[in-house]
């Protein structure tokens, strides 16, 4: 790995760490203190990394950070509460998904070809054999 | 807006996969012992099949074989899932009964013959046959009824499918 992608990866995993941290110590104060309950604070700060991670996306290493840390707060929030909601709101989240899936499926995971695959190694600079270094033998 | 695509891609499937094993945990706590099983088969085991029997050459392509892999397994385990909140929705009456056969057997049927794309392929196919498969054990405690129901359903789309699908040639 290159060195400033190392350095992307750890700017990205202390921005995941810190943007996790925030959002659990605030909704801890908040719940404390009786203002705001603890799950509607993380889910705002879900929401919140998610409008972020959006809004950067051009900084790979920033949104990656935040939108992982946005995955972490609303599994924990769902692996909570999951179990709690109407049969009908978890046909909705799971039916909505399954619609998502299938159209991203559909439209973005046809098959490769031999030609994409040897086109994508081209552009990578994988697969190509380049001639050995030294004198060239010739077999007369 | 595809920077933005390619940003929000992984995130999103973790999430997918997250959810995947929250609902397998509400709906029975042993099912995700065998979801992460077949997650591991999915995932690292068919990885080349995902692909369309292109080898992958680089580290984008594996992870992309990878891609393939997981939406696959999604695919696989929220369709059985969806079916079950479905099931329970209708408090499992004959006609929801009969809905999700037909949503299970479509899914199934269309997976089948689905052509250039193996990811929809063995998501439809193994979410259709799982939620077969559990909507013929429910069939069981309806009585007699929905069972006669459910063994015509069954009868009548596999020789539709034979008939149409898999006729021989005798020339």
């Amino acid at each position: 790995m290159k060195n400033t992608s190392m350095i992307k990866v750890a700017f990205g995993g202390i921005i995941f760490l810190f943007s996790v941290a925030l959002a659990y110590f605030t909704a801890n104060y908040f719940d404390a203190n009786g203002s705001i309950d603890y799950w509607p604070a993380l889910a705002a700060f879900a929401g919140v990394y998610v409008l972020i991670g959006i809004v950067v996306a051009s900084v790979f290493a920033v949104s990656l950070g935040f939108l992982f840390s946005a995955d972490v707060l609303i599994l924990h929030l769902l692996i909570e509460n999951y179990g709690k909601y109407a049969n009908v709101y978890k046909a909705t989240i799971i039916g909505v998904i399954l619609l998502v899936l299938y159209i991203f499926t559909w439209l973005k995971l046809k098959d490769r070809s031999e030609d994409d695959a040897s086109s994508s190694a081209a552009s990578t600079g994988a697969g190509i054999q380049t001639p050995p270094a030294g004198p060239i033998q010739r077999n007369f | 807006m595809e920077l933005l695509a390619i940003a929000l891609m992984w995130p999103l499937l973790i999430l997918v996969v997250g959810m995947v094993f929250i609902s397998l945990t509400d709906v029975g706590a042993s099912f995700s012992m065998l979801a992460g099983l077949f997650f591991l088969i999915l995932v690292f085991g068919l990885r080349d099949k995902m692909g369309g029997g292109v080898r992958a050459a680089n580290e984008a392509e594996q992870l992309e074989e990878m891609r393939r892999g997981v939406v696959a397994f999604s695919l696989a385990l929220l369709l059985p899932i969806f079916v079950r909140y479905l099931l329970d929705l209708s408090e499992k009456s004959l006609l929801g009964m009969i809905l999700c056969l037909i949503l299970s057997f479509g899914m199934a049927i269309w997976g089948m013959f689905a052509k250039d794309n193996k990811v929809f392929m063995y998501g439809s196919v193994l979410g259709g046959l799982i939620a077969v498969v559990y909507l013929y054990s429910q069939l069981w405690s309806l009585g007699e009824l929905p069972r006669i129901v459910g063994a015509a359903f069954g009868l009548a789309v596999a020789v539709v499918i034979s008939v149409i699908k898999l006729r021989d040639r005798l020339t």
